[in-house]
């Protein structure tokens, strides 16, 4: 009887030592993978000769707004856009949040009945599902130069609609693709019983359908957001000094010759914020979006 | 499935040539993507291999005119464009074999649910979802030979850091690649995590009865029955990284010189620097059959196994 203690009492030291060793090894994986993002908080508060330390640390010793002031204020930034300085960080987050916004909601009005009806009734076979997925596999740099010279035939460049129609390139086959899957979750005879009882397919899609994905559906709309936040190649190329989103304006510090890193990573905290929050907020669904579907997590 | 009849049918059956009403709702729901997505992306590519055969330079006032196959055979005897190539391969063999041995041990280490496991999910998704500029300027300032973190940290293990993005074609691709490690590897672990739960308990137990070794359970069970997920891994980011561009494009800018460009900055630059249009559509092309090609076998392997 006490043998049989003791063993499981040494099992369970084991078992402790175990847990010991895992925890420790989590936490500095978490270390490993934060403390970029630390270093980009952290060095927003810190003072530029800070940066210059002997024994730089990720965290300002003492910690000054100076950086997002003169961020906002614009005293030096040495672009060469022809911007004004001054209000550029104001402009660059306002284009981005209206791009993102008209961008995500331009697309889920397309994609949620493309989704719903790819995914319920499959016109065309699964041609018009491949086609779709195929562009979402295409580097963007191959779309990217017909598109200049189609833009700039129609006249548009560097124009809010530019952006809109473009991002559209990369959000909608991606919001399409995810919506449909999970319009395929809802089950058929759901559906079939109400139109037993005499709904129109109108009244299934917008009664029955659309607010049992609703969870897919934010999903998508959550990722057409950060995407279209985040996109950095096509404002680049197709927008000039009308237009200016935020990775623009952050892609301007590193030209720019004796940057100031503190003010640069003001603006980059402000750029990284939304991925942050969908990351915390949103992960169940995130592995399923960026696996395009094939891992249901 | 059909319990009452075809008024309750939701599925399609084609009948005849004529579009019934079901059918013509389902077309025209699809209608407005699908035109969209030809303007946008069908059309380019008529586009770009219309002006693959064309020689035609913004920097030469001559009007474009046919050439051909000339830039394809232009383009396979390019060193520059080789260099990309490879520079794109290795990217892809050395980040997809390293973060999935990686993602594996942190998906392991995960994989017993604790207290805070969400939140330690939640946080390790932020490099996957920071704009990648984001990402671009942070890794650059923490590169820094004289005044980054990493190389300070390095100093604090003796250890001497490297000139990175400044030095040479081997330590710009390598900055390049700790950057991608380091955005991808925990997606790459989550993959897995989900594959590690998707395995049913019953599986463990039936080896826990035979007294299996822990060791021998991982490598002849778990690791067989993670097989799905490498696949899947290993196609998603073939796709990734062979259109890696934010990255490459911030932090080494191609550089030094052109040599740690990769594919999607060699065409970026050909194209948007030196204007030369043809033969960056040609590189176009080539990179879309390929592109098509991997398209294909995902949607075969999502079709054919449905992972979990």
């Amino acid at each position: 009887m006490a043998k049989v203690i003791q063993t499981d009492e040494k099992r369970r030291s084991g078992r402790t030592i175990v847990r010991v060793i895992r925890y420790v090894a989590i936490v500095i994986i978490l270390a490993v993978f934060l403390f970029p993002v630390v270093f980009i908080f952290g060095g927003s508060f810190k003072t530029q000769s800070e940066f210059y330390d002997v024994a730089p640390s990720l965290f300002p010793k003492e910690p000054t707004l100076g950086n997002y002031i003169s961020a906002f204020g614009g005293e030096k930034t040495g672009t060469t856009t022809g911007f004004t300085a001054k209000g550029r960080l104001t402009k660059g987050i306002k284009d981005s949040l209206l791009i993102s916004v008209v961008v995500t909601m331009l697309t889920m009005a397309i994609a949620i009945p493309a989704s719903y009806s790819l995914a319920r009734y499959k016109p065309g076979g699964d041609q018009i599902s491949f086609f779709i997925l195929s562009i979402l596999f295409l580097p963007p740099v191959i779309g990217v130069l017909p598109l200049f010279f189609i833009f700039k035939t129609v006249g548009i460049l560097d124009t809010y609609w530019v952006l809109f129609i473009s991002h559209l390139f990369f959000d909608l086959p991606f919001c399409i693709w995810i919506t449909k899957g999970f319009f395929e979750d809802i089950p058929l005879e759901l559906e079939q019983a109400v139109m037993v009882d005499g709904f129109s397919r109108f009244r299934v899609f917008f009664k029955i359908a659309v607010p049992l994905a609703k969870s897919g559906i934010a999903v998508a709309s959550l990722f057409a957001f950060i995407f279209s936040w985040n996109e950095l190649m096509f404002s680049s190329i197709f927008t000039r000094s009308n237009v200016q989103t935020l990775p623009l304006v952050l892609q301007d510090y590193i030209g720019s010759a004796g940057i100031s890193w503190g003010e640069l990573l003001a603006v980059a905290s402000i750029a990284a914020i939304p991925g942050i929050l969908l990351a915390i907020f949103m992960q169940r669904y995130i592995v399923r979006g960026l696996t395009f579907g094939a891992v249901k997590g | 499935m059909k319990r009452n009849g075809m008024n309750t049918d939701v599925s399609l059956q084609p009948k005849g040539l004529f579009l019934d009403g079901r059918k013509r709702v389902a077309y025209a729901m699809v209608l407005p993507a699908f035109v969209i997505l030809l303007l946008l992306a069908v059309g380019p590519l008529f586009f770009m291999i219309i002006n693959s055969f064309r020689a035609w330079k913004l920097s030469v006032p001559a009007p474009p005119r046919f050439v051909g196959l000339k830039n394809y055979w232009i383009l396979i005897r390019d060193g520059r464009f080789w260099n990309a190539f490879s520079n794109t391969i290795t990217l892809m063999v050395i980040g997809i074999f390293v973060q999935s041995i990686l993602g594996l041990g942190i998906a392991l280490l995960l994989r017993e649910n604790f207290r805070l496991r969400s939140l330690v999910v939640g946080l390790l998704l932020i490099p996957v979802l920071i704009a990648p500029v984001v990402i671009g300027v942070t890794w650059r300032l923490l590169l820094h030979n004289e005044f980054g973190l990493v190389n300070y940290y390095l100093g604090l293990l003796n250890i001497q850091g490297p000139l990175w993005i400044q030095s040479n074609r081997f330590w710009g691709l390598f900055s390049i690649f700790i950057v991608d490690t380091w955005q991808w590897t925990p997606f790459v672990a989550l993959v897995l995590l989900a594959g590690l739960e998707s395995i049913p308990q019953q599986v463990y137990e039936a080896a826990d009865v035979d007294g299996a070794a822990p060791f021998r359970v991982f490598w002849k069970m778990t690791l067989p029955l993670l097989k799905p997920m490498f696949l899947l891994i290993i196609l998603l980011r073939t796709i990734f990284i062979f259109k890696i561009f934010d990255p490459v494009f911030i932090i080494t800018e191609g550089g030094p010189g052109v040599a740690t460009e990769s594919l999607s900055l060699f065409t970026y630059y050909i194209g948007m620097k030196h204007f030369d249009i043809g033969y960056a559509m040609s590189a176009g092309v080539i990179q879309i059959i390929f592109m098509i090609l991997l398209a294909n076998v995902f949607l075969k392997y999502t079709t054919s196994k449905k992972v979990v």
